[in-house]
């Protein structure tokens, strides 16, 4: 009786800890959009836009600032676009702008270790009812890995009230966040394909 | 006067005999669990990964055990992508993303017995306890959590079987399983689902 006891304890222990790891290996690689916009802006008020070149760009290295080469032309070029597309007319800067739009790209490195006996379960698929033994994955020695984020935020700013509200309050955000692999090319069209969601998911943002 | 106190005690010890024959005094049992989700916002697809453990202690005058029982299910579903919008349609943000819940109830149980002391068991029961559940939401690289614990009941039904009258056997059951736990990502108050369990069981 005794034994079985703790045959039974040790089973349970065991399975309690049995836990299918999921399997993430149909997630897109896609960028995740988000879009907010501030409750009290009419956007059929405004007429005309203004877009810098330039994109600032936030990353690990602290001299980078800002963003002036084909990536962020194309960046800003898919948003003046989609602006265009709703009914907006891009003017210089000099030509009092209603609304003016700042580009921020972000980009950042995580890195991680993994440790002995561990299994960093990204990612992953465990299928353990066979009414036999499984073994989780794991790795016998350490290694690392590491992830790059990216981010490129877009602001919509109400230049056209300035001076009546005394600030420069922002209309609407755009915030794509997701991982970057290492083919540019692949990054830079999945933040093009995130801008051109933005908008679809924003449909109150037309100059009509 | 005589004759009928012997005839009492032959049918007290007759009675208590046949019930003797075939019973059950401790039985521990584990099987394979499949979930179906019920009214859930969350994610519907069925898990098939799932288990059950579970201890009965048998009364001796009663066809009635008592026990403990303690079960965990994987549940996973991918949402292709799709746009959710929120705070009134002001904010919105489109992703595709793995939902998964994993469920750990731990509840007292308690059966009735048909047909006791025979090869085959019918039972029902209920058991009551409390359910830890994590509900997680996996998009891109990122991840959000909610764990928390509920409070949980079981009704159900099934079956022992042994092939031998022995000290072995089959156990199957079908449970529906209705716990507290909320998502508040999701606005749901609880978590539902129609369990189904088939495994083996020792008992001496």
């Amino acid at each position: 009786m005794k034994r079985f006891n703790h045959l039974l304890l040790t089973a349970l222990v065991i399975l309690s800890a049995c836990r299918k790891e999921p399997d993430l290996s149909d997630l897109s690689g896609n960028f995740v959009v988000q879009t907010d916009k501030d409750p009290a802006a009419q956007f059929n008020t405004y007429k005309t836009f203004y877009i810098s070149d330039t994109v600032a760009y936030i990353s690990s290295n602290p001299k980078d600032s800002i963003l002036t080469d084909n990536t962020a032309k194309s960046l800003v070029a898919q948003i003046r676009k989609n602006m265009e597309a709703r009914g907006y007319t891009y003017v210089g800067r000099n030509r009092n702008p209603d609304l003016g739009i700042n580009t921020v790209a972000v980009k950042d490195v995580t890195v991680g270790i993994v440790y002995p006996g561990y299994w960093w379960g990204y990612p992953g698929y465990w299928d353990p009812w066979d009414w036999g033994w499984y073994y989780p994955y794991y790795y016998p020695w350490a290694t690392t890995y590491s992830v790059t984020t990216g981010s490129v935020i877009a602001e919509i700013i109400d230049v056209k009230n300035a001076q009546a509200n005394q600030k420069l309050d922002v209309a609407w955000t755009m915030n794509l966040n997701g991982a970057l692999g290492s083919s540019a090319s692949t990054n830079l069209q999945r933040a093009l394909d995130g801008i051109d969601q933005a908008f679809a998911q924003s449909p109150y943002l037309s100059a009509q | 006067m005589k004759k009928y106190i012997i005839l009492g005690l032959l049918f007290t010890l007759g009675t208590g005999s046949s019930f003797a024959q075939g019973r059950i005094n401790n039985l521990f049992g584990l099987s394979w669990e499949i979930a179906i989700p019920t009214n859930n916002e969350f994610l519907d697809k069925t898990s098939f990964a799932g288990g059950k453990a579970e201890y009965r202690y048998f009364l001796k005058q009663a066809p009635v055990s008592f026990g403990v029982a303690v079960s965990w299910n994987s549940f996973e579903q991918y949402i292709p992508t799709q746009t959710i919008t929120y705070k009134d349609g002001n904010s919105a943000i489109t992703t595709d993303m793995d939902r998964v819940i994993y469920t750990v109830p731990v509840m007292a149980t308690a059966h009735y017995y048909f047909n006791y002391g025979k090869k085959a068991m019918p039972y029902v029961g209920l058991g009551i306890g409390t359910q830890y559940a994590e509900q997680n939401i996996y998009y891109n690289i990122f991840e959000d959590t909610q764990n928390n614990w509920g409070f949980a009941v079981r009704p159900e039904i099934g079956v022992l079987i042994r092939p031998n009258g022995g000290n072995w056997g089959i156990l199957l059951g079908a449970a529906y399983s209705y716990a507290t736990n909320k998502n508040d990502l999701f606005q749901n108050d609880n978590l539902k689902s129609f369990n189904f369990n088939i495994g083996l069981f020792l008992n001496n």
